[in-house]
């Protein structure tokens, strides 16, 4: 089947798609650098209905294990390569990419010129994120639009630590499975609530994740709920943004986002800079905080990449590691 | 945290000679640390004994020191220039040595200088095989399961425990020197021996073997506030068992998904974390293909192959930046050379696959086992780069110059089936092209299968397995279905050459390309940005590909002229670092006139391929087509082919057929050197004298030409590099037998000359059409008969009286004139009874370029290139004739690299042998002759007692030299008949036992108990002796005792060792030279 990326600006990709249903429809753009960790990627929450172009330019040649999903299912809209990996090939792989996209319905679109795209995205200027018109088809399909504002589903569920120390409440605009891990290996117990429904019971703490979207559309009641409540606050990456709004900070659309394995983060607290993975499209305005709440920022371009609003009430826009963390935890 | 303004003079130590394990590299990372260094504001001295590199000119460094790498000569170098700080971690295992040895002994703390960069405690941490492991359990960072030993007897107790194989590494040295995988105690006795050997320090590590694991290497980089990155993650597609050196490798890594990925990763930080590295580190893992396990291998905390071969794959400039962080600057302060507005401090991404393959010098000895293990066997590597792994492993493949387009092998072709099955099971350099013919015979389109039985033999990744079957496929898909455009670009974008699509077509090249043109099916040249397209970015680098957008024509125009330079392809015997040295001068001296230069190369290894070096860098196969496809989108004036050795050169003919201009020489005088005939003609028009002979077609004509010619004759085939396949034959069998090894040459002429046992002597001139200057002479000191390569060459001449030079120039300028040579041209002589004659003439730079320039002062390549360009060399300053000669006596000694090929023949001949070289530099011949004697390694040991066992012919003349050898006090240990003539000469010597003879004093047994430091051995006819002579020499190198082939080797040591100055020898600063 032939497949067809149009640009907002007009430029047309044309591909194979290797699986996925003939159709149209509209969506963001993005692209992403890292060169593995591309099932975490595609079922992340904050990649919901996202046109994915992945710059590396071999994809699938480790398969897809189900243990590295962020979340039930793939999250992506479409994924948009150079080439898919006719055969995987790695102990851990479940499936391949291409089944595992496939009963998702999600097409895979190979044989694209993945560089020239980014290139063009790379530049398309600052005011949201750029759009692209994917049909899949041989036949003269139009695309049809799909939610500018995506929503991600969470499921009240529980994330139980072996020998709980404590338990946060989630307010899940989408929760990364790799995060509800890493608190659970350190003893914190997680029980998830879909966002906008009130948490009931009695918590050590709150836990805002990330999810897809501009942070501006979400209805930031819940956040402001959770502050009233005096109790320690973890966030990332969207819960940083709307934990930012609700203090009344601004935040602004990237062009283009930060997404992949490899982004220096500068920390004023251990004055040092680590590597970070991110997947987001969205900034807190550096302007809009107080200096002395800025306790991350981005080595490349100075924005806000994490924020500190009382001692445990800890925001980052990326992927936190173990120390940072082990931080929060030290509050709980 | 800024730059510590305390360093103000900084002393860098080079890695010396090229020997397998240790190359053009550290050329590379020493040249971007003097620039480095130099940006800052500093003073940079320093020392390298090798002068074919670029880090030795005066532009790179203010003070220059071509002396050995000994402690002796850096301590002189200090005591003379008192350096405020030292950086030893960016010469490779030698520099990282002598830096240790210096701050142990407490010099450096005695005169003040710092070891800036990565520290002495952490090098010991690192390099020392107990506490690296000891450090390694500390941070739960798993090891093989092994112990350290100085002992042969510890490691065989505790192998035959463990089990074998077994794997024996020695500590402090670089590829795997040493080292080995033993299968039995009798193989463990012999390594282990060798590692203690190797090892500065006497100790080896006796490790459990876990072969078949895959082998994953990270390059990692820290400062000195604690800020890690990885630069890197590679793939050897070779599993554990084969040194990385000797392995092909991919980059980034192809088979690890995230979590192995990331934990690799992480443990590579938290090592050099515990470790406190300050700059550069390689970290190697062997990682189980079917599960987490895995164990830390090694560490380098130095930059290495690996750092080169990871700076080029990502385009970070490692070196640089570890030479800023050892000024004390954080990763998060240094600017990204590449975006120019990001930092240092982040990770590369990349959108494309890089390949290396290794170069093996197999091609030269015939006798050396060609099976690879922990041992590195290779002299140089080349690297690709393309959006598809098939497309980079062709490009490499094309890029080794070993005669083939693509994976496939006529030899191989030739196989039985069940031949080939059990080639399938030898490790050796053929493997790969093994692997493909028996895809191509065993083809199917159910893969499955065949991919499961080649991973039980090699335990190579299905992945790549399924890569190099896809190649395969797509070779029969050409020859089964109509070449339709998209079959054609399908083809192009798996790195299919046109010859080959041809081949498996049946149509001719030149078809494909026009097919190829009319549909637009071309290359695009991507742009190596660091990050994967996200950021804009600035670096003239680029990689070709198929079906891509070109970036290169995006790129406005400086309007300048431009010119196009070939590089030399990857480092061999016969090719080495000097010609990259004649690239990057040439890309300068055509900056410096104006011009724009690109540079087409594909060695990681060089300073060419750095991508500051010319205005756009091309990182591609040196192929007719793919340098044409390149000048398709550059247009140049023209392409310089007379600085890039043999690789460029051999593009004269294609480019020329093209109608591509060549700047300098024209094609008509490349082919009137190489073609004997139009050769000879020109020699006797201009009454020109040289050794008669004649090419030949067959056997009979051989035998014949030789008989009227008068044996010894001189016998080689024609158009070959450094000598290879060049005998010298003595009687018909001798050239009978030689014939018979000639089959690889058929339908090429071979030469068959008169052999004149005289002085050789050699000359570089620079021609402008008009006229020529000539630097200097360079006299060789082994009788003709030594590859020029191989001999002991010493400017200027002491044994070329005056009437003789006037002949020299005549001859010089004469034949640069008839040939129409603009630029460079090197010519070899004889001297013999009065006459000069001409053996060789190459119109193009030699490897003697760098040496001659450094001790003469003359920008030799500079000159060269504009000459090329058509400038005048009086309008430049300089008369035609020989430049006065310096008082200063240079000695050229070749390095070999025996003791890393097992089974290699150590004796010296036309065909070249030697991997490096290392220079003397005295303001008297013997002074200089011992400096080169001592950075050749011969004088390591000082206890005066030398075996000499030579032929008949050679026992007279030995006999003179023996008791010279007597005088400075030397015992003798002979052989049978040696000996015996040195008693009738009434000489002292002992007797030793023949190779067959067993027992006490046997001579095999007393090399290999290091009795003796020097072995003085001629070859011999007769196939018995001949044979022990061979295993005499062996035995020699494998223990690391210099081993003199040649008798003219010996006398020049005499020489030096009797007229040497007393005291301590003066170092010298070429600079003011």
């Amino acid at each position: 089947m032939k497949a067809r990326i149009e640009l907002t600006g007009g430029q047309v990709f044309e591909g194979a798609a290797l699986c996925g249903r003939p159709g149209g429809f509209t969506a963001d753009i993005v692209f992403n650098t890292s060169m593995t960790g591309i099932t975490e990627i595609l079922t992340d929450p904050a990649s919901l209905g996202q046109a994915l172009v992945l710059t590396y330019p071999m994809i699938g040649n480790s398969g897809v294990s189900f243990e590295d999903f962020q979340s039930d299912a793939p999250q992506v809209a479409a994924l948009i390569v150079s080439e898919l990996s006719e055969l995987e090939s790695n102990f851990r792989s479940d499936d391949s990419l291409k089944a595992v996209l496939e009963r998702s319905g999600i097409p895979i679109i190979a044989g694209v010129d993945t560089r020239s795209v980014v290139r063009l995205l790379r530049g398309s200027g600052g005011h949201g994120p750029a759009r692209a018109a994917v049909t899949v088809g041989d036949g003269g399909l139009t695309a049809q639009a799909v939610p500018v504002q995506p929503r991600y589903q969470g499921k009240r569920r529980s994330v139980t630590a072996d020998k709980p120390v404590a338990t946060l409440a989630v307010l899940d605009t989408g929760l990364r499975s790799g995060l509800a891990a890493a608190f659970a290996a350190r003893g914190v117990s997680l029980e998830v609530f879909p966002y906008g429904s009130a948490p009931e019971g009695a918590f050590d703490g709150y836990l805002l994740p990330s999810g897809p979207g501009d942070p501006a559309g979400y209805d930031l009641a819940p956040v402001r709920d959770v502050l009233q409540t005096g109790k320690p606050v973890f966030a990332e990456g969207l819960g940083h943004q709307l934990l930012a709004l609700a203090h009344g900070a601004k935040t602004y659309p990237l062009s283009p986002g930060h997404r992949g394995a490899n982004i220096p983060v500068y920390s004023h607290k251990t004055n040092l800079s680590v590597i970070t993975l991110q997947n987001h499209g969205y900034a807190v305005d550096a302007d809009s905080v107080a200096k002395d709440k800025i306790s991350h920022v981005n080595v490349n371009d100075g924005s806000v990449e994490g924020l500190c609003w009382r001692e445990d009430i800890l925001s980052v826009q990326f992927q936190p590691d173990a120390e940072v963390i082990a931080e929060f935890i030290s509050y709980l | 945290m800024p730059k510590n303004n305390a360093i103000k003079r900084v002393l860098v130590i080079g890695s010396g000679p090229i020997v397998i394990g240790q190359a053009a590299e550290f050329d590379y990372a020493g040249t971007q640390c003097c620039r480095a260094l130099k940006e800052e504001g500093m003073e940079v001295i320093l020392i390298n004994s090798n002068p074919a590199t670029i880090m030795t000119d005066k532009e790179i460094a203010d003070r220059v020191y071509i002396e050995p790498m000994t402690v002796d000569a850096v301590r002189d170098v200090i005591r003379k220039e008192r350096p405020d700080s030292i950086i030893g971690t960016l010469g490779g295992q030698t520099g990282l040595n002598l830096s240790l040895e210096l701050h142990e002994e407490g010099f450096l703390d005695a005169y003040g200088v710092r070891l800036i960069g990565t520290g002495p405690e952490t090098i010991r941490k690192a390099e020392d095989r107990l506490l690296f492991k000891q450090t390694m359990e500390k941070i739960g960072q798993p090891c093989v399961e092994s112990i350290t030993s100085e002992d042969v007897e510890t490691a065989v107790a505790y192998a035959n425990e463990t089990g074998y194989p077994i794997v024996i590494r020695p500590a402090f040295t670089m590829g795997g020197a040493g080292g080995g995988i033993a299968n039995d105690e009798e193989e463990l006795r012999v390594i282990a021996a060798s590692g203690i050997h190797h090892s500065r320090v006497g100790q080896i590590l006796v490790e459990k073997c876990i072969a078949g694991w895959k082998e994953i290497e990270f390059e990692v980089m820290r400062d000195g506030a604690g800020n890690r990155i990885t630069i890197c993650g590679m793939e050897n597609i070779d599993p554990v068992g084969v040194h990385t050196g000797d392995s092909i490798v991919v980059a980034p890594t192809q088979t690890l998904g995230g979590p192995e990925y990331a934990m690799l990763r992480k443990a590579s930080l938290d090592i050099i974390e515990e470790l406190g590295i300050e700059g550069g580190c390689n970290v190697q893992f062997a990682l189980h293909p079917d599960s987490f396990e895995y164990a830390v291998i090694e560490v380098n905390p130095r930059l290495s192959r690996s750092s080169a071969l990871a700076s080029k794959a990502v385009g970070f400039p490692i070196a640089k930046v570890a030479t800023k962080i050892a000024l004390g600057y954080r990763l998060d302060e240094i600017k990204n050379a590449v975006t120019q507005t990001t930092y240092a401090c982040f990770e590369p991404s990349v959108d494309y696959c890089c390949v290396k393959i290794p170069k093996w010098p197999f091609d030269k000895f015939a006798t050396a086992k060609r099976t690879l293990g922990t041992q590195m066997k290779a002299t140089g590597e080349v690297m690709s780069i393309s959006p598809s792994f098939e497309a980079g492993l062709m490009k490499a493949v094309r890029s080794l110059e070993q005669g083939l387009d693509s994976l496939q092998v006529p030899e191989l072709a030739e196989l039985t089936d069940a031949e080939l099955e059990e080639r399938l099971t030898v490790i050796d350099d053929r493997r790969l092209f093994v692997l493909a013919e028996w895809l191509r015979r065993n083809h199917s389109p159910d893969y499955r299968p065949l991919l499961e039985r080649l991973f039980s033999v090699t335990k190579i990744d299905r992945w790549f397995l399924y890569r190099f079957y896809a190649i395969i496929r797509k070779e029969k898909e050409l020859a089964a279905s109509p070449l339709t455009p998209e079959l054609l670009l399908s083809a192009k974008k798996l790195g299919f050459p046109d010859s080959l699509i041809a081949r498996q077509t049946g149509k001719t090249a030149q078809d494909i390309r026009r097919t190829r043109l009319e549909h637009g099916i071309v290359p695009g040249y991507r742009m190596v940005d660091t990050c994967a397209a996200e950021f804009a970015a600035h670096t003239p680098y680029y990689y070709s590909a198929y079906g891509a957008a070109d970036e290169r024509t995006e790129r406005p125009e400086s309007g300048k002229k431009r010119v196009v330079v070939l590089g030399s392809g990857p480092i061999r015997i016969g090719q080495g670092i000097e010609f990259d040295y004649c690239s990057v001068h040439c890309v300068w001296a055509l900056q410096n006139a104006g011009y724009e230069a690109v540079i087409i190369n594909n060695n990681p290894e060089t300073v060419s391929t750095d991508f500051d070096v010319a205005d756009r860098l091309y990182f591609e196969p040196l192929t007719p087509e793919d340098v044409q496809s390149i000048l398709d989108i550059e247009k140049p004036i023209g392409v310089m082919v007379q600085f890039g050795g043999q690789t460029a050169i051999k593009l004269a003919k294609p480019l020329h057929d093209l109608g591509i201009p060549i700047i300098g020489t024209p094609f008509s005088g490349v082919d009137g050197a190489e073609d004997r005939k139009i050769f000879d003609r020109v020699l006797e028009e201009r009454g020109i004298e040289r050794p008669r002979g004649d090419a030949v077609y067959t056997r009979e004509d051989a035998l014949k030409t030789a008989r009227e010619l008068g044996y010894p004759v001189l016998a080689r085939p024609s158009y070959v590099l450094g000598g290879q396949g060049m005998t010298i034959a003595f009687s018909d069998e001798e050239l009978n037998d030689w014939l018979d090894n000639m089959e690889l040459y058929d339908g090429r002429p071979i030469l068959i000359d008169q052999y004149i046992m005289g002085l050789e002597v050699e000359v570089d001139a620079i021609c402008d059409g008009e006229g020529v200057v000539i630097p200097g002479i360079m006299e060789h000191l082994e009788r003709a008969g030594v590859h020029s390569g191989d001999s002991i060459s010493v400017y200027p001449p002491h044994r070329v009286p005056a009437a003789r030079r006037e002949v020299l120039y005549r001859y010089t300028r004469d034949l640069s004139l008839a040939l129409g040579v603009k630029g460079l041209i090197n010519i070899q002589f004889i001297l013999h009874d009065g006459k000069v004659y001409v053996i060789e003439a190459n119109p193009r730079s030699s490897r003697t370029i760098p040496y001659i320039s450094k001790i003469t002062g003359l920008p030799i390549v500079d000159l060269a290139t504009q000459a090329a360009l058509g400038f005048k060399l009086p309008d430049l300053g300089y008369e035609y004739g020989f430049v006065p000669e310096k008082p200063y006596t240079a000695v050229k000694m070749p390095i070999f690299s025996f003791e890393k090929l097992y089974g290699a023949e150590v004796s010296l001949g036309p065909e070249m042998k030697s991997t490096g070289e290392v220079l003397g530099i005295s303001d008297n011949l013997p002074d200089a002759l011992m400096k080169a004697f001592i950075g050749g390694g011969y004088l390591r040991s000082v206890k005066r007692r030398a075996i000499m066992t030579v032929n008949d012919a050679d026992k007279l003349e030995l006999c003179a030299l023996a008791r010279r050898f007597q005088t400075l006090g030397y015992d003798i240990y002979a052989t049978e008949g040696t000996c015996a003539a040195l008693h009738s000469h009434g000489l002292r010597a002992s007797l030793v036992r023949k190779v067959e003879e067993k027992g006490e004093m046997n001579i095999l047994e007393f090399i290999r108990s290091k009795g003796v430091d020097l072995v003085i051995n001629t070859s011999t006819g007769g196939s018995a002796s001949r044979r022990d002579g061979y295993l005499i020499r062996r035995y020699a190198v494998e223990n690391g005792i210099p081993c003199l082939t040649s008798l003219d080797t010996a006398e020049a040591l005499l020489h030096s060792l009797e007229h040497r100055s007393p005291g301590r020898l003066d170092v010298v600063d070429i600079t003011q030279v």
